[in-house]
């Protein structure tokens, strides 16, 4: 391509609108310490309160008494088609029973261009077991106002490989998201050049990988400032293997257990844009899992390193809890920490369910349901088999997924994308859940297409879900062969919408209606000393009650889900409150900012050691038609 | 085949059952032939679908009769198209009882033992039937059976098509309320699963199986408030049962009665020591208060998990063997078995290995072949 042609095609792809994303990307720029750290900022910083707080579009005319502050009618709705987003997995379908076909693609938040909007990302599947002129991968450039736009092929990533999960993070922290898709085949890792296009350098950045990957996770193990990549691989699928329905006769899908398990992989930044594979001398080499979700947090004694937690399909799952090592000799400099991860998964007491059984592990919500302080999972399973909700508490992972109601409702259920979302800003982290079968047989009891569910987290009165689906908007009374789904506050309205991809249906851009009285905070956090996207920031937002200060903690996680990404931006629904008694953000590098006295009703981007740099107020009109 | 066999007659198991009515009362001219000309026309019957004739000719059948076994069969067979599951089971047990060589009544009774999760009842029955079985084959089909009933559970939509019939047919069949009663649970129907398991325990309020479904309903529903008013009415001697040992021990957990939640599993433990929840529940009871003996029973809970994996691999490759399991492969069940604990079945499988091996000296020298 000349260089006068792409010059055009990156002033299409990337319009003027977008000087304000760029400009980001410059402060960034200026935040990232080049020289000696800068001093640490000072211990409390009240921010300007701003001239307007406004609400949620459409909530200012309820009047605050009429609405209680849990229990509110949850309202979605599918937009992607007066969005003109219109992209539908394409999953081959030979007739052949090639076992891809039934895992479905990701979906990932990013904002590729900076400009403070989210963008869309689809991962694309293709023909097996090859393809001539395969479909692929598409990226969605979000508009403030009208139709969002396909990003051009040769600038988005557009991988033709059989596409299964993605991974977003600004892996060079260079101020742009940058994005790791894992195959049934090759992976590749498209770098955003920040001019509105992406280059693939896989290879270039030593991310070798060529096994059957679903979900990847970034994280900051060794906390040197730069991102480690964990990617979950599933089986090596044998297709002289056949299996059919043991009532029809007819042929279907064999299961994981017919296939040996492939080993997860870890590879470690080395800082200069190359990565270096360090899954055995860490501990991550397992031969006996079979991967589909990973998630990198803080899950093991909340001490500020991040652990890496793998859904293993009809395995045990791995909790490997990080034991490197805290300080480092004379000689070493943090680059040179070897990362050390210790396999816990059953002393932890989240490989198995709390019976014991092992399950087909799918995917994964990562949060701190309950306001305890500690990172809570839920993990989604096979049709009969309830998922599992893990409540952290100090002596270990406690299944209480009975406890909290969320057992029947799912049992039922062949689930895989899942995410925790506070759909009514009551500060109480809810669950959505997309589900559907593997195999479609004609007469067969267990439905192919399944109900996605929405999960109304009632709070510490009741400390039990309760399942408001039907209530949700139309997409909730269909039926979909679901599968990736990912949160965002993708329209900037202080409130969490949802994309989601389905087998034979297009994907579904869900934006959130829900009228409420209660409020949110928004952060955009610019790690410095710490990763770009702050991945393994944790932020405690207190408000002040009539029973007392309330403590919400949120942490931008790596990974979860299935195969999808959700958004870095952190929104923290904080019920009716104008203003947080407190807004204390834990950077990875170990580093505080604590913020007091913070308006509600926006963004905040919050630079590392640099305080809060401005205020965004949420979008108070439909930002789009 | 047989076994694909099987599974076809649990779907082919509906309608077929309301309009018995006044055709079941015997016809006194058939009444007087011989049993075994009433078995023909009972077989003639039954294959033109007419099961109230079927029943009212075999009404009156003498159990001296040297045929009479075959009529129990064909009765129950005709019971059990007219969903009368209990005069069914009543019959075919009659079957065996007259000639316990009977063929199809046992694989017949596996079936019902099957849809209503009675495991218990079913391993029983083939320990009886193993040793008599005349047909190589078929004898070790009937171990094949008993394996495939544990890994290859009917879904509870599958099992509320077949039962919901029985119990509008009879609506005292107490495995039939309380396995439909489980199976609107497992569904998201709960409340009226929860009624149909109370009907089956006013049925039998002795027996340990309603009991074991309420409980675990309630404890599945996360319903601790309702859970706490069963315990009292829980029969004495049922406490003692494994099954309700451990949802004893979560709830006391739960209630912060960590004594008794230990001393309920160690009584689970005492009784079936690879019980491989109980063994779970053990671990994470004690992981806080010491590490060593956590680890001991999360050990176990591995071994018994490998162990359960390998008699699922074991099965998958007997039904690619033709359901004739070469020597070795039969030895490979056999250690399975033992290692989970089930020792009956691995002496059955065990004496399937020496006989095989007795028949083709050479076979147990080749390997079984994992199909990985």
């Amino acid at each position: 391509m000349s260089p006068s042609v792409r010059a055009i095609g990156v002033a299409l792809v990337l319009p003027l609108t977008a000087a304000g994303g760029l400009a980001a990307g410059w402060l960034y720029g200026q935040l990232r310490p080049t020289g000696p750290p800068e001093p640490a900022v000072g211990p409390i910083v009240t921010p300007p309160r701003p001239a307007s707080q406004p609400a949620n579009r459409d909530r200012r005319s309820l009047p605050r008494e009429a609405v209680a502050p849990v229990g509110a009618r949850p309202e979605f709705e599918d937009v992607a088609a007066p969005l003109q987003v219109s992209f539908q997995y394409s999953r081959g379908e030979t007739g052949e029973f090639w076992l891809p076909e039934t895992m479905g693609g990701g979906v990932a938040w990013l904002d590729y261009d900076a400009d403070g909007r989210q963008d869309l990302f689809f991962v694309q599947g293709c023909q097996l077991p090859r393809d001539e002129s395969p479909p692929h991968d598409v990226l969605y450039r979000s508009q403030p106002e009208g139709a969002w736009s396909v990003v051009p092929a040769w600038a988005a990533p557009s991988d033709p490989n059989y596409g299964m999960g993605a991974a977003v993070a600004d892996l060079n922290n260079d101020g742009f998201d940058d994005i790791y898709i894992t195959n049934f085949g090759r992976h590749t890792l498209y770098i955003n050049r920040g001019d509105g296009s992406f280059v693939e350098q896989a290879a270039e950045s030593g991310l070798n990988c060529s096994l059957w990957g679903t979900s990847a996770a970034w994280g900051d193990l060794d906390r040197d400032g730069d991102l480690e990549l964990f990617v979950a691989n599933y089986v090596t699928p044998d297709p002289k293997i056949m299996c059919t329905d043991p009532v029809t006769g007819r042929r279907k899908y064999c299961g994981p257990d017919y296939y040996d398990g492939q080993p997860n992989v870890l590879f470690e930044n080395m800082g200069d844009g190359r990565f270096t594979d360090r899954t055995l001398e860490s501990g991550a080499r397992r031969t006996d899992g079979k991967g589909l979700g990973v998630v990198i947090a803080d899950l093991v004694h909340a001490d500020g390193w991040p652990d890496v937690f793998v859904a293993n399909d009809l395995r045990p799952n791995f909790l490997f809890a990080n034991t490197t090592p805290r300080t480092v000799g004379a000689d070493d400099s943090p680059g040179t920490r070897s990362i050390r991860l210790e396999e816990v998964g059953f002393e932890s007491g989240v490989a198995v369910n709390g019976e014991g059984v092992r399950e087909a592990n799918m995917g994964i919500a990562c949060a701190d349901y309950d306001d305890s302080g500690s990172l809570d999972l839920y993990v989604t399973h096979y049709y009969m088999e309830h998922d599992t909700l893990w409540q952290n508490n100090p002596d270990g992972f406690v299944d209480v997924t009975r406890r909290v109601g969320l057992s029947l409702p799912t049992l039922n259920q062949l689930s895989w994308g899942t995410n925790f979302l506070d759909f009514d800003n009551d500060g109480w982290l809810d669950l959505f859940v997309t589900s559907g079968h593997i195999n479609n047989i004609p007469g067969s009891n267990e439905s192919y297409a399944m109900r996605p569910q929405l999960f109304c987290n009632r709070g510490a009165a009741e400390k039990r879900f309760e399942e408001v689906s039907l209530t949700a908007g139309q997409y909730f009374q269909d039926r979909y062969v679901g599968r990736g789904s990912a949160a965002a506050d993708y329209d900037n309205d202080g409130d969490v919408d949802m994309a989601v991809t389905h087998h034979h249906r297009p994907a579904a851009l869900l934006e959130n209606r829900t009228q409420t009285p209660n409020r949110a905070i928004g952060l955009k956090l610019l790690g410095c000393c710490s990763n770009r996207s702050s991945l393994g920031a944790r932020v405690v937002v207190t408000v002040r009650t009539d029973s007392g200060d309330r403590r919400m903690m949120r942490e931008l996680v790596g990974g979860g889900s299935y195969l999808s990404a959700d958004s870095r931006v952190m929104l923290v629904g904080v019920g009716p409150h104008d203003r947080t008694a407190a807004v204390q953000i834990q950077w990875s590098s170990g580093e505080t900012t604590t913020l007091a006295d913070v308006a509600t009703g926006g963004y905040w981007v919050v630079g590392e050691r640099g305080a809060i740099r401005r205020f965004e107020p949420f979008a108070t009109t439909p930002a789009k038609q | 085949m047989v076994r694909i066999a099987w599974i076809a007659l649990i779907v082919a198991t509906f309608g077929a059952a309301s309009w018995v009515g006044a055709r079941l009362q015997p016809q006194p001219a058939e009444r007087s032939a011989p049993t075994g000309v009433l078995n023909q026309q009972a077989r003639r019957a039954l294959e033109a679908g007419d099961y109230a004739k079927v029943v009212a000719l075999l009404a009156n059948v003498s159990n001296n009769d040297g045929a009479a076994a075959e009529s129990h069969l064909l009765s129950g067979i005709a019971h059990w198209k007219l969903n009368r599951w209990e005069r069914a089971e009543r019959a075919w047990h009659e079957a065996l009882r007259i000639d316990p060589t009977v063929p199809e009544a046992g694989w017949r009774l596996l079936h019902v033992f099957f849809v209503m999760q009675r495991n218990r009842e079913a391993e029983q029955l083939v320990f009886d039937l193993h040793p008599i079985e005349p047909d190589r084959q078929d004898r070790v089909r009937l171990l094949l059976e008993l394996v495939r009933q544990e890994f290859e559970r009917l879904g509870p939509a599958a099992t509320a098509m077949i039962v919901e019939p029985v119990v509008a047919t009879e609506p005292a069949n107490y495995h039939a309320l309380r396995v439909l009663g489980i199976s609107y649970v497992m569904l998201d129907r709960a409340p009226e699963g929860l009624d149909l398991i109370e009907r089956a325990i006013e049925q039998r309020p002795d027996e340990p199986d309603g009991w074991f479904n309420l409980v675990w309903a309630l404890t599945e529903r996360g319903d601790t408030n309702r859970l706490s008013t069963v315990w009292p009415r829980l029969p004495p001697e049922v406490l003692d049962d494994p099954r309700f040992l451990r949802p004893r021990s979560a709830w006391a957990h739960a209630m912060g009665e960590h004594n008794e939640a230990e001393q309920a599993l160690q009584k689970a433990l005492a009784k079936d020591p690879w019980d491989r929840k109980a063994h779970y529940q053990m671990a994470r009871l004690l992981r806080d208060r010491s590490a060593a003996e956590a680890t001991k029973h999360e050990l176990r809970v591995r071994q018994i998990d490998d162990a359960r994996e390998r008699l699922a691999d074991c099965y998958v490759r007997a039904s690619q063997q033709g359901d004739d399991p070469s020597p070795q492969l039969c030895q490979e069940f056999a250690d399975a078995c033992r290692a989970l604990g089930r020792m009956r079945l691995a002496d059955s499988w065990q004496r399937e290995q020496s006989e095989r091996a007795e028949l083709s000296p050479h076979a147990g020298l080749s390997s079984g072949g994992s199909m990985r």
